[in-house]
């Protein structure tokens, strides 16, 4: 009997560690965040809390320069910019490696995830100065071609524009890496089919390509949308959210009101309302993917 | 439509997978390309669609050069050994890709693909998507979607190997009627010679990247050019004995009446149902006898050297094992073949050698 409920016991022990280490870890942080942020915290207070309810999520959300309006607007149009970027450079570069020789392949793939393992801080500070007005390679090589120099990180069109893109490049890769190995697993005599049957390469890449390969496709665009949305530590380093507030991304404000502010229960609100919409998405994709594997197989 | 196929040689790296092929397929001709596995007959079908770029060689269709043109713009109806569905389009999408890419008015595009859905027995699946299929009907959709768009000609590369054995006889018959109903110019890769036998009007025998052999399945049968055409054709395996070596007592025995004594450099040939067990002037001990059904597969031994022979079931089912029986080679049926060159012999009333030319002079056959 001992021995029996010995090892009925041994997978138990063998996981008190691991899971251990994930419950103070991932699990921990997570509940103390929510709990967080329904208390008035701060740096310097952060045990003996006061209850305060929803009152952090009301502050946060009708908060005022900058409004939460304008940081989740700037969110979206850099996370989509993000997304969009990564996916049609990725996809693009996977297609295009895809219809060289696999050795030319490996050595390639390398090259072009050489930005993807690179810290985004050491990216963040290097297209800082790509930007610089005075002494920056976007404006010297825009010269030829008769445009004025252009303070690329000061108006906020122009900044966002050259974060989205300093974030493509940091991001792209895992698109790349990912679609690729979906393209390896295509079955190559569906794209002889479609020479047979007629199709163009652009049929073919539309037709049979990508819907072939459109769970990993989902997948890969999932991780872009979601990586956007998480962006900290490259625009911290090339814009800190400014000028006045006009980078300012949900992730960065969560940084601000913590770590700046201090507020640490209405940091914890951002960084809940963040989760949550990171939960939807990643839930909502689930659902698709499961439904798309049901038509498949 | 007429084939041409002319010098083809294909190389990948240092090794040539095709080595100067010729062949020709006359318009309505099922020429199946039978041969071991990494005989070229796979690359040779990839030639003719376009897939595969050639070191020399040119393609013809009716005449007109197609080396050159991509494999979209040649009109061919390709059947892949795994059928290559598209699995994310229904049976009815599938079908229709060919005309959607060739801009067909749609109207048209689906009352072709009704069309040839019926003529395949799919027109109850159209709504259906390839998982959802069987291995037969999944064959019949790759067909349906090959010939819709009415190509020049139809290459099947080993459509029947990924069947159940039952199936693939059925399915076997139901290719060839379609083709001589079309009247569609086709080629045929299998690496199954009783396959090729029955739905070819020629039958090509593929060795080391070049055709040994090209003539109708029961010549190739009855009178095969070569050697190795004769050992890949036929099953049980056709009895070889050589007069120099081990065999050399048997041979010798065997091609006498019709060599004499001059059988130097010879090997004879004598398929297994040509070996007649129960009379003649060769003893021989029975080793073990292989119930097939029909036939049971008889081996035997005389002296060094083993023989195969299939005889009727009511025969074979009384011969017991180490018993000795007499046995004796139909004459007639009898192969000689050049031990230095592989090729068929024929020798006269006078004793003359002539070597099979069959490989040289059989040209196009109008189907």
């Amino acid at each position: 009997m001992a021995h029996r409920a010995l090892s009925r016991a041994t997978p138990w022990l063998l996981l008190i560690l691991p899971l251990l280490l994930l419950f103070l870890f991932l699990l921990l942080p997570y509940l103390l965040t929510f709990y967080y942020s329904t208390t008035g915290a701060t740096i310097g207070r952060l045990l003996n809390v006061q209850q305060v309810g929803l009152k952090n999520f009301q502050a946060v959300l009708s908060s005022h320069a900058p409004s939460f309006l304008s940081v989740v607007g700037i969110t979206a149009v850099f996370t989509t910019g993000t997304l969009v970027g990564s996916m049609a450079l990725g996809t693009g570069l996977a297609l295009a490696l895809h219809t060289v020789s696999a050795g030319l392949r490996s050595a390639l793939l390398a090259v072009f995830l050489i930005p993807w393992v690179i810290a985004a801080v050491i990216i963040g500070y290097t297209w800082r100065l790509i930007y610089d007005p005075a002494i920056g390679l976007a404006n010297s090589a825009l010269e030829p071609f008769g445009v004025a120099p252009v303070a690329w990180l000061t108006e906020q069109a122009s900044a966002i524009a050259a974060l989205v893109i300093a974030n493509v490049w940091a991001g792209y890769g895992i698109v790349l890496l990912v679609v690729s190995g979906a393209l390896a697993n295509v079955p190559p005599n569906i794209i002889l089919a479609g020479q047979v049957d007629g199709a163009s390469y652009r049929r073919i890449v539309r037709r049979v390509i990508l819907p072939a390969i459109r769970p990993t496709f989902l997948l890969a665009g999932l991780v872009a949308l979601v990586s956007g949305l998480n962006t900290f530590d490259l625009i911290y380093a090339m814009t800190r959210g400014g000028p006045l507030y006009q980078t300012e991304t949900v992730a960065l404000e969560m940084y601000r009101l913590t770590a700046q502010k201090g507020n640490v229960g209405q940091g914890a609100a951002v960084t809940v309302i963040l989760f949550t919409v990171s939960l939807a998405l990643a839930v909502t994709y689930v659902i698709i993917w499961r439904r798309e594997a049901r038509k498949w197989n | 439509m007429k084939l041409d196929i002319e010098g083809l040689t294909v190389e990948y790296g240092q090794v040539a997978a095709v080595r100067g092929l010729n062949l020709t397929v006359g318009h309505g001709e099922l020429v199946a390309l039978v041969g071991p596995s990494g005989c070229g007959k796979t690359t040779t079908l990839g030639f003719i669609t376009g897939f595969i770029r050639p070191k020399s060689g040119r393609v013809r269709f009716d005449g007109l050069d197609v080396t050159d043109l991509p494999p979209q713009r040649r009109g061919i109806g390709y059947v892949f050994q795994d059928y290559a569905i598209y699995p994310h389009m229904t049976v009815r999408e599938n079908i229709r890709f060919p005309l959607d890419a060739a801009k067909v008015d749609r109207k048209k595009a689906e009352r072709d693909v009704d069309e040839i859905a019926g003529l395949m027995g799919v027109g109850n699946l159209l709504a259906r998507r390839p998982h959802q299929l069987s291995g037969g009907q999944r064959q019949r959709v790759a067909l349906a979607r090959a010939l819709v768009k009415k190509p020049v000609v139809l290459l099947l590369d080993e459509p029947l190997s990924n069947l159940d054995a039952h199936l693939r006889v059925e399915v076997r018959a139901e290719i060839r009627r379609l083709q001589l109903d079309l009247k569609m110019t086709t080629v045929f890769v299998t690496h199954d010679q009783a396959e090729a036998m029955a739905i070819a009007d020629r039958v090509a025998v593929m060795n080391n990247g070049d055709i040994v052999a090209l003539t109708s399945p029961s010549t190739l049968y009855s009178r095969p050019p070569s050697l190795f055409a004769a050992q890949f054709i036929g099953s049980p395996q056709i009895n070889i004995w050589a007069t120099d070596g081990p065999d050399e007592a048997l041979a010798r025995r065997v091609i006498a009446p019709l060599v004499g004594d001059g059988g130097a450099g010879l090997l004879a040939g004598v398929r297994p149902e040509h070996v007649m067990v129960g009379a003649g002037d060769i003893k021989a001990t029975t080793t073990l006898t292989e119930p097939l059904g029909r036939d049971f597969l008889v081996h035997l031994e005389v002296g060094p050297s083993s023989i195969r022979s299939l005889v009727p079931a009511a025969q074979g089912a009384l011969l017991k094992t180490g018993e000795v029986v007499p046995i004796a080679m139909e004459r007639s049926h009898l192969l000689l073949f050049d031990a230095a060159t592989g090729h068929r012999v024929e020798i006269d009333e006078a004793g003359t050698r002539r070597e099979d030319d069959t490989r040289e002079t059989d040209g196009g056959l109008a189907g």
